[in-house]
């Protein structure tokens, strides 16, 4: 049986302190949350790079040829000539191009971000924890799996967690 | 711990002055030529500056510590304003030559009225550009002086009035970058007008400034065996990003602004403001045109979309080359068709003009450099600042 321990840090020096050093002890899967981002978070728990600039590269040139061909195609179906300009008038469609890159970029961000977060649970065993609130006001946590054959709620893990000058340990209940 | 040694200073300002004579040499066979010549590299000169002066301030209005140990050089270049002042001289000495407002002889006077005559005289430009010299060379120098007065171990923490003046002298620097871009360049064209013209030239000015930064930060990045006067290893890949970052932004900013301009004039399609384009669109100097548009925008911009050219420095100031070329580029398209609508080939007035500017402004920055540290040793947000670390 697999357990986690939340750990509540006061600043985000010991956070990121904690997260190095428990990975050099071997501790793996950490997750952090914390108000604000943390420089060399995503470094000290070990997160594989992140693909959300990509998946927005792609949205972001999704947008930008959805809204060439729609303007493209509207001008092609309804010929409108308009201040003696040619019908295809490239520089009056970059306004568009540009804005709905913008949209389309910005918009797989934010849906990239919510599902990838973990944003649409209903219910989380963190939720369940006083005080994690803050960690969206003015606390730093980290989540340590620890794995306990014993079925003691990692002893061990709590000797090593010590180091790092924690303000609480709690057990997180299983989901 | 040096910058500069004697012997470059020395070299800078030799290249300087056999390139002055070159051009005075020159001057005989096409002095319109060789003015307006002259005048490009001025405007491609004094962007450098400009640009990181504009910044600099920025970034201490804001606070950004990362910029703390660069600070030194930000502050090594707007040093070279003095130098640029002087080099300032030869335009309102060629007025005539280039500025139909300025030419009685042949009737080039046309569409210049007496409302224009009242700002477009030789009396009042020389004026206007005393005092946009006074407000750049007072708060380069006023800040510098702070930033210097630090290196006194006991000496009193000016951090905040450095801030002050950043936020508060941004608004003089932006209203006299504009005068400068309109008297300096605008009126070569003296009918034609534009109302984000100033603050284009700054957007381009900003490009060449960062781009400027990425390569003296790139020069002075410590190497193996690194000898005394660069900069410390902590500084690198992050800051390199930060700056990667501001360079990004500015190529940005400027294609934004830039297309804004054509655009509007281009859908008004009104003679007196669409002929500056008709001239600089047809023929070879539309194929000029496309080149900068790529080189100062498309390039520079899918090549920084990616963090890791970002955090690479000699991959970036290969960039930062990239955009310094683009950035005269941009400037020979702007100024050159207005003497020559038909076209111009490089000259080697053009070249030499290049070399007698940027030397000579090198050759007074590298003599103010002297004896200084490359960072600034007891600025109280250094250790913040080496500490830096970009989100990613």
């Amino acid at each position: 049986m697999t357990s986690s321990l939340l750990v509540e840090f006061a600043s985000e020096e010991q956070l990121l302190a904690a997260a190095l050093h428990m990975r050099a002890l071997g501790y793996g899967d950490l997750e952090a949350y914390s108000p604000f981002p943390v420089a060399g978070l995503d470094a000290a728990l070990g997160a594989p790079r992140s693909r959300i600039p990509l998946a927005v590269l792609i949205g972001a040139l999704t947008g930008l040829a959805a809204s060439y061909a729609i303007e493209w195609g509207a001008t092609l179906d309804y010929p409108l000539r308009v201040g003696g300009f040619p019908l295809y008038s490239l520089p009056a469609f970059i306004p568009i191009m540009f804005e709905t890159t913008i949209l389309a970029g910005a918009l797989t961000a934010f849906c990239a971000v919510v599902v990838r977060s973990g944003l649409l649970q209903w219910w989380h065993p963190l939720d369940d924890i006083a005080g994690f609130e803050r960690s969206v006001i003015d606390r730093f946590f980290l989540t340590v799996p620890c794995d306990d054959p014993d079925g003691h709620t990692g002893m061990r893990c709590r000797t090593d967690l010590a180091a790092c000058h924690p303000v609480r340990v709690v057990p997180v209940g299983q989901p | 711990m040096t910058w500069t040694s004697v012997p470059s200073i020395i070299s800078a300002l030799v290249l300087s002055l056999g390139a002055f004579a070159a051009l005075s040499w020159d001057m005989q066979a096409d002095p319109r030529r060789v003015a307006l010549a002259y005048l490009v590299a001025y405007a491609f000169g004094i962007s450098i500056p400009l640009g990181v002066l504009a910044w600099s301030m920025i970034c201490d209005a804001c606070g950004a510590v990362w910029f703390v140990p660069l600070r030194r050089v930000a502050d090594g270049i707007t040093a070279c304003f003095p130098g640029m002042a002087l080099l300032f001289l030869p335009v309102p000495l060629s007025l005539p030559l280039i500025y139909p407002w300025a030419h009685h002889v042949h009737g080039l006077k046309q569409g210049i009225d007496a409302s224009h005559a009242g700002y477009l005289n030789p009396t009042a430009f020389t004026l206007r550009a005393i005092v946009c010299f006074a407000v750049w060379i007072g708060i380069a120098e006023t800040m510098r002086s702070w930033s210097l007065t630090q290196e006194r171990p006991d000496a009193p923490d000016r951090t905040s009035r450095r801030r002050a003046l950043a936020a508060v002298g941004l608004l003089p620097v932006v209203l006299t970058v504009t005068c400068m871009a309109i008297d300096w360049y605008l009126s070569l064209d003296a009918t034609w007008f534009s109302s984000v013209y100033g603050l284009l030239h700054l957007a381009g000015d900003g490009s060449a400034g960062i781009a400027a930064m990425v390569m003296v930060f790139a020069a002075l990045s410590p190497r193996r065996g690194s000898p005394a006067g660069r900069l410390p290893s902590s500084v690198g890949a992050e800051h390199a990003h930060a700056l990667g970052s501001l360079l990004f932004v500015s190529v940005m900013f400027w294609a934004y602004l830039s297309f804004m301009q054509f655009l509007i004039i281009w859908m008004a399609d009104l003679p007196n403001e669409a002929g500056w384009y008709v001239v600089r669109l047809g023929g070879t100097w539309g194929w000029l045109g496309l080149i900068v548009l790529a080189a100062h925008f498309v390039v520079p911009f899918a090549l920084l979309l990616s963090t890791s050219v970002k955090r690479r420095l000699a991959v970036l100031s290969g960039v930062a080359f990239l955009v310094l070329m683009a950035h005269y580029g941009d400037l020979y398209w702007q100024l050159v068709p207005a003497i020559s609508p038909g076209g111009s080939s490089l000259r080697w007035c053009d070249v030499a003009a290049l070399i007698a500017v940027l030397s000579g402004g090198a050759a007074c920055g590298l003599w103010r450099a002297r004896g200084l540290s490359p960072i600034p040793t007891h600025d109280p947000d250094l250790a913040e600042g080496l500490r830096y670390r970009s989100l990613r």
